[in-house]
């Protein structure tokens, strides 16, 4: 069941007022400009015991993303595919305004929005994880943990996940006459990620619109969209965010915002992760 | 210990019998030790903290800017920057009983910031403030920004030598709330946002600055240097 | 569970464990505040492969308002393992030990802050385990309690903690994963060393009462210089602020 919410923070009239008459001047209350996204830095293997894993800061918001390797069985409707599994969690740490306990329905919503922007352009080559088809192969866990909140968590967690995913070792596997055994402790080659994708988000305030909105412009928007993109160009997902309404010329105008941002971080992801090769 | 000495939880300040007027100073057995980070001044018996975070705590007739939260039938929440929400009821405002029609958002909405008074604090019960003060109610213009609340008596600076100077070289009205709100109003949105600059560089420096002459040379700074990037 | 087996805990001659440490002594540690932008105070302690970063929100009032003491704070304190910080991948959903040990670290901290200061109020801790190598605990109370100071919540004293264990009948300090998982008594401890006072003290195995002794001289000698460490890093904070560099 999903209730409005009540208990959102407060951004004083004032506040809001002042966003507004920035952007009519083309300004936003970071110094910003609409179409500017905050500063990218990423940090891979940052949990050396995982398989995989990333920290991205995007301006004061903090994302980790890690990748664990486990054995298990195949989705029945997919026997000779490995299996991918997002989660999302909006720990306490990362916020005064979330609670501890289950993933909430943004946390959900953050999830599902990046596992279909993988599973969609089949970024995993599932098919090279199979080990037994039909009986075992390997899943990929991606856990997302949002370590600090200031806004377009999305984003964030996308440019982590590939991250992530890009540097991820698989370990050996080991079968036998009786039994299949993981053997952690050796990595024998990485992942195969055949496309990078990430996710951008633009959000509309009154008549404008901005990339990699911050936590107090994503309070005061009418609405966001998020749309993940190949490095074609080729639009990999489109999830609409937030209770107002678009027409179709902003969500066009969207899509083309979102595009020039998603290429600034695709370019971002290219240039780290040649530097760490 | 030095005459001024930077100080984290349990440090040993002093021993024997000197004053303590913090609440975040202890006395076990017979040495002083301190329970928050900041700095220590020892002049002769008397010892003073400045905690480097503070909690703003309401104490009758503090001036404080808030920001309401949300309205009930005969009073509003408001949010004063404290770990206490305030109360302010109908009845401590300048505003008369409405008709049954009506609610207490035509005066004062959520999100709006309002300056107030605080009437009572006392920790069993809820802060009650009231807009019958002068100057009080709804802020409707200029910005309001929060500052660290240890830093405000620099801010302010010795009988408010320091805000005044800014406050005329920026050409600015400034409200300093003792929550650590601080109302600027200019006639354009320039020289508001160079009195914030001159402020925050106070709450950088706070502990550097001796002599308003130092924060009106800064805020001639930068106006020379707005200057220079338009002429 | 990790287990090596053909790793050498302890050498029998140079008395040196499997990756090179002597018996007294620590693993690598870092420690840094104020990690988390949007938190009243946090920080990120390192203790070998161990990761932790805490976070500390409030004093805030919380609902529901029957929850709060009249005449104090109460701590609400959260220990959480991330699912990619173990060896397995875990489930996010709190496991009984998580359960045990935020109840443990709970009162451990609750010896220290003066609650009475902020009635009707709660101080919220959060701890997430980000790498679990061993002594997650004592790495959470070290962080715990630097975020604390860092949030400006007064404390009488700082908590500082480390675990010893026993292996091959040898007492062993701060031991990691793969010496947990094969010892014969693994000792967690917490003090405000400052009051010489203990605030959380457990034991998972058997010692001798000469062994306890012992062990406990250990623990307190390593406490003092992690105390010592965790005061420079606050220190450092405050210099950085003030801009006051030598002084």
């Amino acid at each position: 069941m999903s209730v409005t919410p009540s208990q959102l923070p407060l951004v004083p009239k004032m506040k809001k007022d002042l966003i507004l008459s920035l952007l009519e001047e083309g300004r936003r209350i970071d110094g910003r400009g609409p179409r500017e996204h905050r500063p990218i830095e990423i940090k891979v293997n940052y949990v050396e015991k995982a398989n995989g894993s990333a920290l991205v800061k995007l301006g004061d918001t903090i994302v980790l993303s890690g990748v664990k390797i486990e054995l298990g069985i195949p989705f029945p409707d997919a026997p000779s595919e490995g299996v991918l599994m997002v989660n999302a969690e909006f720990v306490p740490i990362a916020s005064p305004f979330f609670e501890p306990g289950p993933p909430d329905e943004n946390a959900a919503e953050l999830a599902r929005v990046i596992d279909r922007s993988l599973r969609e352009t089949r970024a995993l080559d599932l098919e090279s994880l199979v080990v037994i088809p039909g009986q075992k192969v390997l899943i990929v866990w991606n856990d997302i943990y949002i370590i600090s909140h200031a806004g377009n968590l999305i984003d964030a967690a996308s440019i982590a996940t590939m991250a992530a995913l890009s540097t991820t070792k698989l370990p050996k596997v080991e079968v036998t006459d009786d039994r299949v055994e993981l053997i952690r402790d050796e990595l024998v080659k990485p992942l195969e990620i055949k496309k990078k994708v990430v996710t951008a988000t633009v959000a509309k305030i009154g008549d404008y619109y901005v990339v990699d909105p911050n936590d107090e412009e994503e309070l005061v928007a009418d609405a966001r969209l998020a749309v993940s993109f190949e490095s074609g160009g080729v639009i990999a997902g489109i999830q609409k965010i937030g209770a107002g309404a678009l027409s179709p010329e902003d969500v066009n105008a969207m899509i083309n915002l979102a595009w020039s941002a998603a290429q600034s971080y695709l370019k971002k992801l290219e240039e780290f992760l040649k530097e760490g090769a | 210990m030095q005459q001024r000495d930077f100080v984290v939880p349990g440090d040993p300040i002093a021993r024997g019998n000197v004053e303590i007027s913090s609440p975040f100073l202890y006395r076990e057995k017979d040495t002083v030790y301190t329970c928050v980070i900041g700095i220590v001044e020892i002049k002769g018996s008397k010892i003073t903290l400045i905690p480097f975070q503070l909690h703003y705590l309401p104490k009758p007739n503090d001036l404080v800017i808030g920001v309401v939260k949300d309205v009930g039938p005969t009073y509003w929440i408001v949010d004063i920057n404290s770990p206490y929400e305030a109360q302010l009821p109908l009845s401590e405002t300048l505003f008369k009983q409405l008709s049954p029609q009506e609610t207490l958002r035509k005066f004062f909405d959520t999100g709006d910031y309002i300056l107030a008074r605080v009437l009572s604090f006392d920790r069993s019960r809820v802060p009650l403030i009231t807009t019958k003060c002068k100057e009080c109610g709804k802020i409707v213009d200029g910005k309001v920004i929060e500052v660290n609340p240890s830093r405000i008596s620099r801010i302010i600076g010795r009988k408010g030598s320091i805000i005044d100077a800014i406050s005329n070289e920026t050409k600015t009205k400034i409200v300093v709330g003792d929550n650590a709100r601080i109302w600027v109003r200019g006639r354009d949105r320039t020289s508001e946002d160079l009195a914030i600059l001159a402020i925050k560089k106070i709450e950088d420096l706070g502990l550097r600055i001796t002599s308003p002459n130092q924060i009106v040379e800064f805020v001639r700074d930068q106006k020379r240097l707005v200057a220079g990037e338009n002429g | 569970m990790v287990k090596k087996r053909d790793a050498v805990l302890l050498d029998e001659k140079t008395s040196l464990r499997h990756d090179g440490r002597k018996p007294d002594q620590m693993r690598p540690v870092r420690m840094a505040v104020g990690v988390i932008p949007k938190a009243q105070g946090s920080a990120l302690v390192e203790m070998g492969k161990t990761k932790v970063i805490a976070a500390v929100y409030g004093p805030r009032e919380v609902l529901p308002r029957h929850m709060t003491l009249p005449d104090r704070a109460i701590i609400r304190l959260r220990y959480h393992m991330a699912p990619f910080s173990t060896t397995e991948r875990r489930s996010p959903a709190p496991s009984r030990r998580e359960v045990e040990l935020s109840k443990v670290l709970r009162e451990a901290l609750e010896a220290a802050v003066l609650t009475e200061l902020y009635p009707r109020t709660t101080i919220d801790v959060f701890i997430e385990v980000l790498q679990a190598d061993g002594g997650t605990r004592t790495a959470s109370l070290n962080a715990a309690s630097l975020a604390l100071a860092d949030a400006g919540i007064p404390m009488r004293d700082l908590v500082a903690a480390i675990a010893v264990g026993k292996i091959n009948g040898r007492l062993v300090l701060d031991v990691d994963e793969l010496e947990d998982s094969l010892s014969e008594a693994d000792l967690p401890v917490a003090m405000m060393p400052g009051l010489n006072k203990i605030v959380l003290l457990q034991l998972n195995g058997r010692l001798t009462r000469e062994e306890f002794e012992e062990a406990l001289r250990l623990a307190t000698k390593a406490i003092r210089e992690l105390y010592l460490y965790q005061k420079r890093v606050l220190r450092e904070k405050l210099a950085r602020l003030s801009e006051l560099e030598g002084e």
